[in-house]
């Protein structure tokens, strides 16, 4: 898989240095139930190509309930013992597993989660990927690719700091790549950043060299990892937030503030980490795009808070055609406003205002949909739903109910193929 | 099998080997760890005879007003009606005029209030009373009528390390009294939350509460709640990571739909203060189940 993800960057570098764009069709991945082992011989994959082998599932609860939805009942849905995940704070996908931060290490009293673990659906127990030193840190965001893992270090006291890290490769040692200054003359959010190809790219506040505060975007890429920063603003003023990369383009927003911070304007940008010198070039006009993400085999797609409401907020989700620049709705049924969107070769995820009912965006199909709802008489919530290539993760929860709940996955049919349809 | 758990013993040799070097630095050093805050309890002492009294007085006035309407058939829809996207306060507010859209509309009712930042790590409660305030008093935009000082001097924040939600209904009654926007007959009081109806929900219940204060009599309320607790299932909008909170004041101003068990449809609108500790300032919105099920896992109160 990593020989793949590297071979893709010489591709990828290739490409760049005849500036040719690298962008070509997906290739159909094999039913959940058949594994195959990635060989030498398999053609390295295109920038847009999700790895060649899906793998193979570990038996885990199936669930007993059809589900409500025509793609949950497509889909083969899976689970993760709930005692590998009771101390969980924090889960993504990452293509191929299920990255999450917990507090196992310490027993079931554990107070923090510092520790990151990944589960590979084709092995039968988790794997620790970092065993932080500090026990009374927190890993409050995850993210990665095909195996190439970032996260967010804090402390949940309130303590104005974090630290933010990278693993290039499984089993190897943490790389620092950003910290805050721990003053709370800047700001303390955390950073948001995106894993894709050996490259990341990410937003964070710092001091500049006046002592004021910046916003920043940052990125770096394999092999040295260095940070580059690609924009920065005075934090009075403006804000970057919520990076997103395809190829070397990364996708950002920008939030401009009023004089007395009571109003702003939100606004999309995408810039080309190969060509710093070309300027960025906007894609909304409302004023109030946030979160995008640029999608693999074109397009791009963010989300909308209404007007008056903080870029947090619950909002509506937006698609950029890149050929014509025409932005259209995207339709989100059955909710009628989401959160924090993701997004695989095909399908489109975000969270749900209504936890009580759970759905997708299909990319080939052109519509919404359905993986499950649940009757009154349940208590069954869908929290936190995160995508990326083919496999979705998200939390089931009974509420009111003691435990967390479940982490639940499925590798969603690939771009290409509709089985329930050919 | 057998070889899969070779396999996944050699990793977890590589791991512990790996994992527990020290994490290679790259761009900062990493910066020693300080001793964290410890995060100030504020007790919530039991609701006196006199407080339960008053708060169930607020309860049967709610539920009348609640029975008004319904009887009244305003609590429904009709099934023509399309489902707005906005929910813009003034945009709703200019289009309301509209027969056909008072028809239409999905039943709603917003305050105009303004989101105040907390100037103190603790003062979460004074800026809630201060956005309260500034309502009661008809503020002109950017306007305090108090200070957040002044409104923290009433609560006994400081002197507590936060705010309880007897103190901040303490606070209210003395920031409003004599407000022209407050009703004629008002007290501030603390309710619990509780399932009435026996559905196993306090949601429903809070939605009916958030109606018959925001609509009937045109105020805010104020709840609390612990804002992204890190074991929690529903979190606050407005804050986007987790932190080990103490409770956190939020002011409602607004509330859309109807309540069902089947769906979070319901939505509760409120300012947050917390731009500075950790989560946001600004207005935001959560279905009402959520906000409900934080303020039952917190302290089960809110004021009213």
């Amino acid at each position: 898989m990593r020989a793949h993800a590297r071979a893709a960057a010489v591709l990828l570098s290739l490409a760049f240095a005849v500036g040719v764009a690298a962008c070509g069709a997906a290739t159909p991945s094999p039913p959940a139930s058949v594994a195959l082992p990635a060989s030498a011989s398999e053609p390295p994959p295109t920038a847009s190509t999700p790895p060649a082998s899906r793998p193979s599932v570990a038996p885990s609860v199936v669930p007993t309930r059809v589900p409500a939805g025509d793609l949950g009942r497509e889909i083969e849905i899976h689970s993760l013992d709930r005692s590998w995940t009771a101390q969980m704070l924090e889960f993504a996908s990452d293509g191929e597993s299920i990255l999450y931060s917990s507090g196992a290490m310490d027993g079931s009293d554990g107070e923090y989660a510092p520790d990151l673990w990944r589960f590979q659906p084709s092995t039968d127990a988790p794997e620790l990927l970092w065993r932080n030193p500090r026990r009374d840190r927190s890993l409050v965001k995850i993210g990665g690719e095909f195996g190439t893992s970032a996260f967010v270090e804090m402390p949940l006291g309130g303590e104005i700091t974090w630290d933010f890290w990278l693993i290039p490769e499984a089993g190897q040692v943490p790389i620092l790549l950003d910290t805050h200054p721990g003053t709370g003359a800047v700001p303390d959010f955390v950073p948001s950043f995106h894993v894709h190809q050996d490259q990341v790219a990410w937003t964070a506040f710092d001091f500049g060299p006046d002592g004021e505060a910046l916003s920043r975007l940052l990125y770096a890429r394999a092999p040295d990892w260095t940070p580059v920063v690609v924009a920065e603003r005075d934090a009075r003023l403006s804000e970057l937030w919520f990076p997103s990369l395809r190829d070397t383009q990364i996708a950002y927003c920008e939030v401009v503030y009023s004089a007395d911070r009571t109003t702003d304007e939100r606004h999309v940008y995408v810039v080309d980490a190969a060509h710093l010198d070309v300027a960025p070039r906007r894609l909304d006009t409302s004023g109030r795009a946030t979160m995008p993400i640029l999608l693999i085999n074109r397009g791009v797609v963010w989300k909308e808070a209404d007007p008056g409401f903080s870029m947090f907020n619950w909002g509506t989700m937006f698609h950029y055609d890149e050929e014509t620049g025409e932005v259209t709705r995207l339709p989100t049924r059955p909710q009628e406003y989401v959160n924090y969107p993701s997004a695989g070769a095909r399908f489109i995820s975000w969270w749900g205002a209504d936890t009580r009912a759970f759905g997708v965006y299909d990319r080939d199909l052109d519509t919404t949909r359905l993986i499950d709802r649940w009757p009154a008489a349940t208590n069954i919530s869908i929290l936190r739903p995160h995508s990326s290539w083919e496999l979705l993760v998200w939390l089931q929860a009974e509420i009111p109910g003691d435990d967390l709940g479940q982490v639940r996955f499925a590798f969603l049919p690939s771009a290409g193929t509709d089985r329930n349809r050919d | 099998m057998f070889s899969r758990r070779i396999r996944m013993a050699m990793l977890s040799a590589m791991l512990t080997s790996a994992l527990t070097a020290a994490p290679a630095a790259a761009a900062k050093p990493i910066p020693p760890p300080g001793p964290p805050p410890s995060p100030p309890v504020v007790s919530e002492p039991p609701l006196t005879a006199e407080q339960l009294a008053a708060s169930d007085r607020k309860i049967a006035a709610a539920q009348a007003y609640l029975a008004g309407v319904e009887a009244g058939g305003n609590h429904l829809a009709t099934l023509k009606c399309v489902v707005p996207t906005s929910t813009e306060a003034q945009t709703l507010a200019s289009v309301a005029e509209s027969a056909t859209v008072k028809a239409c509309a999905v039943p709603q009712g917003f305050l105009a209030v303004e989101a105040r930042d907390q100037i103190r790590g603790h003062y979460c409660g004074p800026a809630v009373g201060q956005v309260i305030a500034n309502y009661s008093w008809a503020m002109a935009a950017g306007r305090d009528v108090f200070t957040q000082f002044q409104l923290a001097g009433w609560m006994g924040t400081d002197a507590n390390g936060g705010t309880s939600s007897q103190a901040l209904a303490n606070g209210l009654e003395t920031a409003t009294r004599g407000a022209p926007r407050r009703p004629a007959v008002w007290q501030w009081v603390v309710t619990q939350l509780r399932d009435g109806d026996g559905d196993g929900h306090v949601g429903d219940e809070l939605h009916g509460y958030i109606r018959a204060n925001v609509s009937g009599s045109r105020m805010p309320l104020a709840f609390s709640l612990k804002p992204h607790d890190r074991f929690a299932k529903y979190r606050l909008s407005s804050w986007p990571f987790p932190v080990n909170s103490p409770g956190h004041w939020i002011a409602g101003y607004g509330w859309v739909g109807n309540y069902s068990n089947s769906n979070e449809l319901a939505r509760t609108y409120y300012t947050d203060s917390s731009r500075d500790e950790g989560g946001s300032t600004g207005k935001f919105w959560d279905p009402t189940r959520h906000i409900a099920e934080m303020i039952r896992v917190h302290t089960g109160v809110f004021v009213w």
